[in-house]
């Protein structure tokens, strides 16, 4: 945690997934960063996302050593292309993940900082 | 337009190696002095009249400064220094700066790795490899927010690559066997001894699928050095000369490396298109590419720019694969990293691709020798940073 991914934690305390956005040209920034990249604006506010996403890409792989391989999630966000958020996908394996499905924010964990983590939308 | 300042105007004179090595027995200190010593005695040049002095930073390791290879070896001339960050072309390309703008006659440029026990669990129960606290890279301090590992964004990248162009494991799979065939004939290499084959690498089990152990480095203690001057100071030492067409570094778009799979390529199409422009080459003016392999999949991603075939690298790879000898010749004539890369000789994270088009255009690389190999493209790195040159025979 350092200044700039404070609000981003404050917000996972809250099961809130908290991103930097530029108050001026309305850039969404995350990772999040100390001003903003394309007006280099110093007006560096936060927002919720609505928490639609698409999957961009994934690995399979155990999160801790030894563990069960998990399904690892580059979800980007609906509101910006390439506003991504890296989340484990619920409930998908390597043989049901798919790029390009619609995902949806959940929340797991016991806190004090909770998880966010998408579950693909069942296929159409 | 004004007259190129490093065009034919500066040199490489010397190289030198450490053993390359899983378990060397020497400190990282003693590694990098072994280089710096054997480059300085193969150019010629007194120790004396070494005046410059250049290191670098890793990005996962403590680093060997200059003060230390200075006071270690007795250089006490030096009147430019410097420690760039990643990858190690960027320590070169610092010393021909250095020595094209007249900071220095005479410079030594130096990259050492070590399997600290950050590296592996085997290196973790060695009591002389506990990296120093604190020594870690500073430059490099992404905040990662969500803490997925290291190099993860850039495996999520090629699975990208995978499905939007239909590029598969054993594209990657020609990569790896090439630079592994051509280890079997580098003396030095630390997979010297170690044959692989497409039928080997098909079957090695995913670590992060659709990657193996065989796409990513080999991790080893070893030290490499260059020895840079003006081409005119060249011309009086001992050795064959090998001129610098043009270097340059590049960095551009958002960072695969650390933490997403933004998959843009920006930086490595910056590059690669910076040295055309300066040179006014192509691909096909070149004789022999040392494509960075830090991993398989950059590789694939710098094939894509050096030979402007975006996302087709997968067809490129097919059409240049000679099943017979398990190696790769681009366009009928171009050969890959002919040391091995960082794949099959061992990870000092490129700088044994510039070491190998030292070699080839003197004309030492023995067995391995690329006939009548007058330039060579040398890349390094990956998105967001990089860098790469083209040297000629001098």
């Amino acid at each position: 945690m350092d200044h700039d991914t404070r609000t981003y934690w404050e917000g996972l305390a809250e099961r809130k997934l908290t991103l930097a956005r530029c108050g001026d040209c309305r850039q969404w920034i995350h990772p999040p960063k100390g001003c903003c990249p394309a007006c280099w604006s110093d007006n560096i506010g936060h927002e919720q996302p609505s928490g639609e996403a698409t999957l961009f890409s994934y690995l399979v792989q155990p999160i801790a050593p030894g563990g069960a391989p998990t399904v690892v999630g580059w979800a980007e966000l609906a509101e910006q292309p390439r506003l991504i958020v890296v989340a484990p996908i619920l409930d998908a394996t390597a043989e049901t993940v798919r790029i390009g499905a619609k995902l949806t924010l959940e929340w797991t964990g016991d806190g004090p900082y909770f998880q966010p983590v998408f579950r693909q939308e069942a296929q159409s | 337009m004004s007259a190129d300042p490093i065009r034919d105007k500066v040199a490489i004179v010397g190289i030198g190696a450490s053993k390359l090595s899983r378990d060397g027995g020497r400190s990282i200190g003693a590694l990098a002095c072994d280089a710096v010593r054997a480059a300085i005695r193969d150019s010629g040049v007194p120790r004396e009249a070494i005046d410059g002095l250049s290191g670098i930073y890793s990005t996962d390791q403590p680093t060997v400064w200059p003060g230390y290879v200075a006071e270690s070896l007795g250089l006490s001339n030096i009147v430019w220094s410097n420690c760039a960050t990643p990858p190690s072309a960027n320590t070169v390309s610092e010393g021909i700066l250095a020595v094209a703008a007249g900071a220095c006659d005479y410079a030594v440029c130096y990259h050492a790795k070590f399997r600290w026990d950050t590296v592996s669990a085997a290196a973790r129960k060695d009591p002389m490899r506990r990296a120093p606290k604190g020594a870690f890279d500073p430059a490099l301090s992404i905040p990662l927010v969500e803490s997925v590992g290291v190099p993860n964004g850039m495996f999520a990248a090629f699975q990208r690559h995978m499905h939007l162009y239909g590029t598969r494991r054993d594209h990657l799979g020609r990569i790896v066997v090439n630079n592994r065939n051509w280890a079997l004939q580098n003396d030095q290499a630390v997979c010297h001894d170690a044959p692989l084959t497409m039928d080997d690498y098909m079957a090695a089990p995913l670590i992060a699928p659709p990657l193996s152990a065989f796409d990513m480095d080999m991790p080893i203690d070893g030290a490499m050095a260059v020895v840079i001057t003006s081409a005119e100071r060249a011309a009086d030492l001992p050795g064959k000369r090998v001129l610098v067409e043009a270097s340059a570094n590049a960095i551009a778009g958002k960072s695969d490396f650390f933490f997403q799979a933004f998959d843009t390529y920006d930086s490595y199409r910056l590059l690669i298109q910076r040295l055309w422009d300066k040179t006014g080459y192509g691909i096909d003016d070149m004789d022999l590419v040392n494509i960075y392999d830090g991993f398989s999949s950059l590789a694939l991603e710098w094939i894509e720019a050096a030979f402007d075939v975006r996302g087709e690298a997968g067809r490129l790879l097919e059409d240049s694969w000679d099943a017979k000898t398990g190696r790769l010749l681009f366009n009928g004539r171009i050969p890959m990293c002919t040391h091995g890369g960082n794949l099959g000789e061992g990870r000092v994270q490129g700088f044994g691709h510039v070491m190998e088009a030292v070699r080839q255009l003197r004309g030492d690389a023995g067995s391995r020798q690329v006939a009548g190999a007058a330039r060579v493209l040398v890349t390094n790195g990956n998105n967001p940073v990089n860098a790469g040159m083209i040297l000629r025979a001098g």
